[in-house]
């Protein structure tokens, strides 16, 4: 016999939803310290739930639960802090954060640093103007957290400092080894990985060196599986990349 | 003792059904086969003929068996409001409430990042070709409030503005999360005509 477990007012975000039977959800949720876990709100799509608006993605709620098994049922629901404005990009990069977490979190694995950032990069994201500042401040701290930190200190081999004038190739298991030439996907100069180590994201270069060196790292730890939200957030700008291209020809 | 390979056969087909498992299929397998054999005939010659027969309009991705489905056949529509749903339901939902007679363009779900549906899955690409053919003026956006619905709603207002297209998104009245096929026909009204433009 398994024993029943209650969580009362645990704060938590919805990851991801699913709809179930005719009128219920199944909802992927991260919570402060149970960690990810999966739970059925039953009669929350219903025309008359009170919990239709309450069970949204992005919105900081406290949820309470009973769980026998592996998949819980949902016992109560209430936003904890008003609706994170994400509109456009922000809100598709919000996503694109769900499903790392969703990729790197294990159910049942309480990781209240984790809890944390994402609660704050949640945040960030309603109410940035830069949203890729955003995603790479949350890459890094989400990596370190997960054990993977980005090693900006020492060369690899030989723990010496890095030399801001030399340049590296970012080798992912190893970190920064000393190279010659000077250009290639994962070659930076030691002045650049210091500057990412530093976060100084509102200059554009140091930016997109970020980009580079995250979405690389990223892609190794996520083991060749590919982002769903990704592939959406490319077809969004094809649609935009493509009309604007028209827009100039008939201009033309 | 094992049910027959036909019977079995029966019940693993019927559990394709949205919210019918194992129990449901086997008690409405009973039921067809003891009660009413006439009505399971009908009911078998309806689903190959629909399987077989019915494709999406190729203008407003509606169920048709015809190339064009009764709303883009029918005279009379007006083709300078457009307005943008996300299931067959939702448009007969607005029919009956609204009396529009405008065109509509079935979505057929709403971006949705962790499913992977993108603007291809939803044909927004169709979509945005026929605003540029100049014929729509108005884009009425009726996705449902939900995170999704106002995700698809926002990237729908960007697409019309990108077309020099008005763009207003249905409002007041449909519950927060609500999908609208479940709103009442009064609420529902209000809502479509308390329409405002997308920010
Ligand atoms: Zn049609």
């Amino acid at each position: 016999m398994s024993t029943e477990r209650r969580v009362q007012q645990q704060p938590a975000y919805i990851l991801h939803h699913r709809p179930f039977r005719d009128s219920s959800q199944i909802l992927d949720i991260v919570t402060r310290d149970h960690g990810r876990i999966a739970l059925v709100a039953r009669g929350s799509r219903a025309a008359k739930s009170r919990l239709r608006g309450v069970l949204r993605p992005f919105l900081p709620l406290r949820v309470s639960w009973v769980s026998r098994s592996d998949l819980g049922t949902l016992t109560g629901a209430e936003a904890s802090g008003p609706p994170v404005g994400l509109r456009g990009d922000a809100m598709f990069s919000a996503y694109y954060v769900n499903e790392l977490l969703l990729h790197f979190l294990h159910r049942h694995d309480p990781q209240p640093e984790i809890f944390a950032l994402y609660a704050e990069a949640v945040a960030a994201l309603g109410a940035a103007h830069d949203v890729a500042r955003c995603l790479r401040q949350f890459e890094l701290e989400l990596l370190s957290l997960l054990g993977y930190a980005v090693n900006f200190e020492h060369e690899s081999g030989t723990h010496k400092n890095l030399d801001p004038d030399r340049h590296y190739e970012y080798r992912v298991e190893q970190g920064p080894a000393p190279v010659e030439r000077s250009s290639g996907p994962l070659v930076f100069t030691g002045a650049m990985l210091l500057s990412v180590q530093a976060r100084r994201f509102d200059e554009p270069e140091v930016l997109r060196a970020a980009t580079r060196l995250l979405r690389a790292l990223i892609a190794h730890h996520l083991g060749g599986k590919e982002l769903k939200s990704r592939k959406v957030l490319i077809e969004l700008h094809r649609g935009r990349i493509a009309t604007n291209e028209e827009q100039t020809s008939d201009s033309d | 003792m094992p049910y027959s390979p036909l019977l079995v056969r029966l019940i693993d087909g019927l559990r394709c059904m949205p919210g019918v498992g194992q129990k449901s299929a086997q008690r409405i397998a009973f039921h067809l086969l003891e009660r009413d054999r006439e009505g399971a005939s009908n009911l078998s010659t309806a689903l190959a003929d629909a399987v077989g027969g019915i494709g999406h309009c190729s203008r407003c991705r509606m169920f048709t068996e015809h190339d064009l489905c009764a709303i883009c056949s029918a005279s009379g529509r007006d083709a300078s409001q457009l307005c943008v749903v996300e299931s067959p339901a939702d448009v007969m939902a607005i029919e009956d409430a609204t009396g529009f007679r405008g065109l509509y363009f079935v979505l057929m779900g709403h971006l949705s990042p962790l499913d992977g549906i993108g603007p291809d899955e939803l044909g927004l690409s169709q979509l945005d070709e026929w605003l540029q053919q100049g014929e729509v003026k108005e884009l009425i956006i009726a996705t449902n409030p939900t995170v999704e619905g106002d995700a698809t709603a926002h990237y729908l207002g960007d697409m019309a503005s990108r077309r020099s297209v008005q763009a207003s998104r249905i409002a007041h009245g449909v519950p927060l999360g609500g999908e609208l096929e479940y709103v009442d026909g009064g609420t529902l009204s209000h809502a479509f005509f308390g329409r405002r433009a997308v920010d």
